[in-house]
């Protein structure tokens, strides 16, 4: 019984988290990092990033809470992802580190004024690497200068 | 009359001295200087052309020539010493091909995309550049002083206009914070619940916009506003909690001590709070940042109505866009800024701020992408839009104005950057961007010295810059993949005007 629950919990937390991004309603601010799990960090920035809050500009209370970054992503432009789907973390180390995909369906490369280019490889996989620093996880790689905005289409127009 | 002839005289002669400088040791030094274009530190200190910061009626700049050609531009210099069909003197001597030592240190780790040096991308990214030019001809080589003295006077106002931007931003934060200061904590609450019932009335009213603001400044405000509206939320969650908890509210004083050359943050009452808007100080950088311009948003919205109304008159930075609304009518709301130009239109903005506006990211956003840029560069080369990317047409028709500002400069060709050139940096597969402002270059190292605004609104650094990952000595070195160099006309035109010959011109944004 025990197994199955966790099986089900997994999938959920999965669908849930596919079901994040599609969402219209914005994903709040947080400036406390309060989640006990990578995955919910990475959650929280992809679907931060999805409403084109990278883009526009990462408030510093938000780096210094999830992230591990010297500064905050400066790109002007963006790709625009039909859906995400963060899958399971992969625990390393000492339980400390934590490497996380996240796939991406890509359908263009653009900017805020509607330019649009097409992308090719259309399928982009991300993978996040945490670091429990202080009881928290935040983001280690990419790296802030690394990082480009995927907004996801629909959430941000 | 008599008077003006003997002046003229004067410079005709004073201006046949060029040639004759240039055959003196100390002159051909000074003068090979200019004509081979080497960065400021080879340039001697004792400059004979020096930009007087006047312009003539086209728009041209008058140059000083060492005091004996002041009161002419150097077009007219050249024309005086090289009369058009007249055989020009050859001078000797040179580039060397003085080799120097390339510092392997140079900062080019955020030019470096994933895979850029792999990528093989227009224009002609393989093109070897030769390290050693041969000399052109003075005549020539007169007014490529004239594009260097145009170029260091964009760079002196771009940073002006940096610094403008980011002065102006400090003080709408002093202005706004004012009104924040001996607040109780109680009072503060309800101006926090304040806050947030404003933002979201301004984020209505913006997402309802169908006219009034283009869409990149719509989307980008609308998160601005979202992101102070939560914060705003947060901040009243905060006393609240405070509250019902029955404690003391913890009331210190955000203006107690506080280290130099940082500022108060009158919004951080409690630990909590200044977690929420940044902390209990800020750094210059900070306030006129992203984290101060949300903090501004916050503070305004909070206002009540009529002290809202006594403190728009003093904010510098901020419009008053009038939105066609979806459902009927229009509204207008204020919007702070960090400086963004509004309302869409590139021409009748003053060139200088035009420029300064395409270097910091945060202004490319809601301006001209590098995405644009990029494309401008490949339209003033080919004249023909590149498709991709896919613009929108009212957009294309926009850029193909702006483009009229630049010349394009093909380095991959063997062209040379100049002081003042833009260095776009951009891959067509990669939403890396970053655009800087030359202010040196040293065709033999092929190293230049840029300015680089990308990092926070209103501040600018200096870095050095290879254009090659070849060391020297190599014989071919190839510039890398990526790089677009646009460089401003020195007179009016269609995407910007020169502030002396600006007629009407109306300045926004950074200048403002």
């Amino acid at each position: 019984m025990r197994p199955l629950t966790r099986v089900l919990t997994g999938a959920g937390l999965l669908v849930a988290l596919f079901a994040s991004g599609s969402l219209t309603e914005h994903e709040r601010l947080r400036i406390r990092n309060t989640f006990q799990r990578p995955e919910e960090v990475v959650s929280y920035y992809c679907s931060r990033d999805a409403s084109g809050f990278v883009w526009s500009g990462l408030l510093e209370a938000e780096r210094k809470a999830f992230t591990l970054w010297e500064d905050i992503p400066q790109q002007d432009t963006f790709f625009v992802a039909s859906k995400y789907e963060i899958q399971p973390p992969q625990l390393s180390g000492r339980g400390d580190e934590a490497q996380i995909q996240v796939r991406y369906r890509l359908v263009a490369l653009g900017d805020a004024h509607g330019t649009r280019m097409p992308v090719h490889p259309e399928d982009r996989t991300i993978t996040y690497v945490l670091k429990k620093v202080s009881g928290a996880w935040k983001i280690a790689q990419p790296g802030w200068k690394d990082v480009a905005p995927i907004v996801l289409e629909g959430k941000f127009q | 009359m008599r008077n003006a002839r003997i002046k003229s005289f004067l410079l005709i002669a004073g201006a046949a001295l060029i040639p004759l400088l240039a055959l003196t040791e100390v002159g051909l030094m000074t003068t090979r200087s200019y004509l081979i274009g080497l960065t400021d530190q080879q340039v001697p200190t004792n400059t004979p052309a020096k930009f007087n910061g006047k312009r003539d009626e086209q728009g041209n700049p008058i140059l000083e020539l060492g005091g004996k050609f002041q009161g002419m531009t150097i077009a007219a210099a050249a024309n005086e010493v090289f009369p058009p069909g007249e055989k020009k003197p050859e001078i000797t001597g040179g580039a060397t091909g003085e080799q120097q030592e390339c510092d392997q240190n140079i900062d080019f780790s955020d030019l470096n995309a994933p895979g850029s040096s792999a990528r093989v991308l227009s224009p002609n990214p393989t093109t070897p550049v030769a390290t050693s030019p041969a000399l052109p001809s003075p005549g020539r080589e007169v007014s490529k002083i004239a594009d260097e003295a145009h170029g260091i006077e964009l760079i002196d106002q771009g940073r002006a206009a940096r610094r403008a931007v980011a002065d102006a931003a400090l003080s709408d934060y002093q202005t706004l914070g004012q009104s924040y200061m001996n607040l109780p904590l109680e009072g503060f609450g309800e101006r926090m619940q304040q806050a947030v019932q404003g933002l979201t009335d301004s984020y209505e009213t913006l997402s309802a916009a169908t006219a009034g603001i283009e869409n990149a400044e719509k989307m980008r405000f609308r998160n601005v506003v979202l992101n102070a509206r939560d914060k705003a939320e947060l901040a009243a969650q905060s006393i609240e909690r405070e509250r019902r908890s029955e404690q003391t509210l913890e009331a210190n004083s955000p203006f107690g001590q506080f280290l130099k050359g940082q500022l108060p943050n009158p919004l951080a009452r409690t630990r909590e709070l200044a977690e929420v808007f940044g902390g209990k100080t800020l750094t210059p950088t900070q306030a006129a940042g992203p984290e101060g311009l949300s903090n501004r948003y916050v503070m305004f919205a909070g206002l009540p109505p009529q002290q809202k109304e006594q403190t728009l008159s003093k904010l510098k930075l901020v419009e008053l866009p009038q939105l066609a609304q979806r459902a009927g009518g229009a509204k207008t709301i204020p919007l702070l800024h960090n400086g963004y130009y509004l309302g869409g239109g590139a021409t009748s903005v003053d060139c200088s701020s035009f420029v300064s506006s395409l270097l910091p990211a945060d202004a490319r956003k809601t301006r001209y992408t590098t995405l644009d840029l990029m494309a401008i560069w490949k339209y003033r080369r080919q004249g023909v839009f590149p498709d991709p990317p896919r613009f929108e047409p009212k957009r294309l028709e926009l850029l193909k104005k702006a483009a009229d500002a630049f010349n394009a400069v093909d380095i991959y060709s063997g062209e040379r950057l100049a002081v003042g050139d833009l260095l776009v940096y951009r891959h067509s597969l990669d939403p890396s961007g970053h655009v800087f402002m030359v202010t040196a270059y040293n065709p033999v190292s092929m190293r230049a010295s840029v300015l680089d605004a990308s990092q926070t609104a209103g501040t600018i650094r200096e870095k050095e810059l290879a254009l090659t990952a070849d060391p020297p000595g190599t014989p071919e070195r190839f510039v890398r993949p990526g790089l677009h160099v646009l460089r401003l006309k020195t007179a009016s035109n269609q995407g910007c005007r020169y502030k002396d010959s600006a007629q009407g011109a109306g300045k926004k944004g950074a200048g403002k």
